[in-house]
């Protein structure tokens, strides 16, 4: 393992800060089509930070903590029946799994805009679209549920982070402030997005995309260069902090010790 | 003393009634638990314009049936091979035209089976109200809710006319019993046989009567919901048969890779479909030993 930390992949990177912002104590569903991502930041933090933190593993019920037992392998899916040996504890019936409160889902997107509204629809006209996407899956209802909800994006460009969507799948702040109040969406909404250059949150008062730190190896012109939305760029933009020694170790030795994370394959921007 | 009747049936006889333009559901979810037997035998029907439903996430199943010229309409929250990308059948048919696609969340498809499956003309969902959906789908609507005046989605009572499940599981009656996890299966049933509809149920095994009678809280879904049972082993690869063997991740990318162009997809639907005249014929062309006792085994990390 690098001691300076420097190959740290962007997919270990992403478990690194989302684990970051989840905390004790708390219930939730990682998911998105790279799964292993959100699965990998909550284990990561049962072991860092967040003892009392319980997942849910959407599709399969899965009521799991992995403190204090032997290192599970990560797999790709979280439907995998295999992620049973990663402390199931208790298996939800499936009606169950959209009556149980999250305080957070994961959600990802083929674009996102300047106040986290996704679309997995289409891109293009939908009747016949340049891109048919997989559909809505559980995001609405995610994101009208949950206390909160992270994006991440597999790419970072001027196609994938836009002004305006060609469809909205799920509402994140609509189109400012106010708007989740006003339809009694009872979710907080996204509460950040990560993608392979930088880290995004969103601005209190306006709702507003709002860069918060920038991934070593790029730089703020590079991530404004890859975003066709409006987003804060506040004056001071600092570097996603990576993993320490302690914490790389626990991602590489008990979260994820066959390396799934390192070998992810899929967009990245380098 | 009268006999019981027993619903082992062959596919010939379960599949009596299939016709053209009908409403498909299928269980299971991803890769997993999708009857996929009985998915290439109505592919080899060649029935047409079906409407086909499965909540949460179909793959392979769907996207098959879509490549074989089945399909007309697709109800699924998510359709996609997951980490293994997009679905390529449906993306292909979406972006031509020739499928009309019922977009939604898995609260809509579901609050449509369980009114269904509670005699009720509509079910409501939260989710969908900020969004698109109900622009792109007719048979969404925004509403308001009666007590409240709160806007929600409203979505009509769904009735299938056949819904095709696979357990591990089963015994001549119909009892069945899941290895792994049965993801909605049992609302799928339930819902079915509310609206008048058809179950029918695929086993990798069919076991005694005492087996269920011995623990009855161990049966997953009730011989009730179940209208025919076909014995097929591995009945669901390549998905998984969830808990019981794995799915064979190379065998679900010859399908993604045969989608590639039109001659392969042709060539790959002959070779799985067309040419294969019931399970064994399958299971011997198609199926290495092998590669399912590398499924079972993966079950155990």
């Amino acid at each position: 393992m690098s001691s300076k930390n420097t190959s740290v992949a962007w997919p270990e990177l992403a478990a690194f800060v989302l684990s970051k912002e989840l905390n004790d104590g708390e219930i939730g569903s990682p998911g998105g089509a790279r799964s292993e991502i959100p699965l990998a930041a909550a284990r990561l933090a049962q072991l860092t930070h967040a003892p009392n933190l319980m997942i849910i593993t959407s599709a399969a019920g899965f009521v799991t903590n992995n403190v204090g037992r032997p290192p599970a392998p990560l797999f790709h899916s979280t439907t995998d029946y295999r992620n049973i040996y990663a402390g199931a504890e208790s298996v939800l019936h499936f009606m169950s799994i959209f009556r149980t409160p999250r305080d957070w889902f994961f959600a990802g997107g083929m674009q996102v805009d300047s106040y986290g509204n996704l679309n997995m629809t289409a891109i293009g006209d939908v009747k016949a679209p340049k891109l048919k996407g997989p559909g809505g899956a559980g995001l609405s209802y995610a994101g009208s549920v949950a206390r909160r909800y992270f994006i991440y994006m597999q790419q970072h460009s001027r196609r994938s982070f836009v002004n305006k969507l060609d469809y909205v799948t799920a509402m994140g702040y609509g189109s400012g402030p106010g708007e989740r109040e006003a339809l009694g969406l009872v979710g907080g909404g996204p509460a950040l997005v990560f993608s392979p250059l930088a880290v995004m949150d969103f601005c209190d008062a306006t709702k507003r995309l709002r860069l918060r730190s920038v991934h070593p190896g790029h730089t703020v012109e590079e991530v404004l260069d890859n975003t066709g939305a409006e987003m804060i760029v506040p004056e001071n933009v600092p570097t996603t902090a990576l993993p320490d020694n302690d914490v790389l170790e626990i991602l590489r030795t008990q979260v994820d010790p066959s390396g799934v994370l390192q070998n992810l394959k899929g967009s990245r921007n380098d | 003393m009268e006999t019981r009747s027993v619903k082992l049936s062959s596919v010939d006889v379960a599949l009596e009634g299939l016709e053209d333009g009908q409403t498909l559901i299928i269980g299971g979810s991803l890769f997993h638990n999708k009857p996929m037997h009985l998915v290439r035998e109505i592919a080899r029907r060649q029935v047409k314009d079906l409407t086909v439903v499965s909540v949460p996430q179909a793959s392979l199943d769907v996207d098959l049936l879509i490549s074989a010229g089945c399909v007309a309409e697709v109800r699924v929250p998510y359709m996609g091979f997951e980490y293994l990308g997009l679905a390529p059948g449906f993306r292909k048919a979406a972006s031509e035209g020739t499928i009309r696609v019922w977009e939604c969340d898995e609260t809509h498809l579901l609050a449509a089976l369980e009114a269904t499956s509670r005699k009720l003309p509509s079910g409501v969902a939260k989710a969908g109200v900020g969004t698109d959906l109900h622009k792109l789908n007719p048979d969404l609507k925004l509403v308001k809710d009666h007590i409240t005046g709160e806007p929600i989605m409203a979505v009509g009572a769904l009735k299938p006319d056949l819904a095709i499940i696979h357990a591990a599981a089963g015994d001549k009656y119909g009892n069945l019993r899941y290895a792994g996890y049965s993801f909605g299966d049992l609302i799928i049933a339930e819902a079915t046989r509310q609206g008048g509809g058809k179950i029918i149920a695929t086993v990798d095994e069919v076991m005694p009567n005492v087996s269920f009678t011995s623990d009855p809280f161990r049966t997953d879904i009730s011989c009730i919901l179940v209208d025919h049972v076909i014995e097929a082993p591995y009945g669901a690869y390549p998905c998984s048969s969830h808990g019981n063997y794995q799915f064979d991740e190379a065998a679900i990318l010859e399908y993604v890779n045969a989608a590639k162009s039109e001659q392969s997809m042709r060539d790959y639907i002959e070779n799985h479909i067309m040419s294969v005249p019931d399970h064994e014929a399958y299971l011997e062309k198609h199926v290495k030993l092998m590669s399912v006792v590398a499924a079972r085994a993966k079950i155990y990390v």
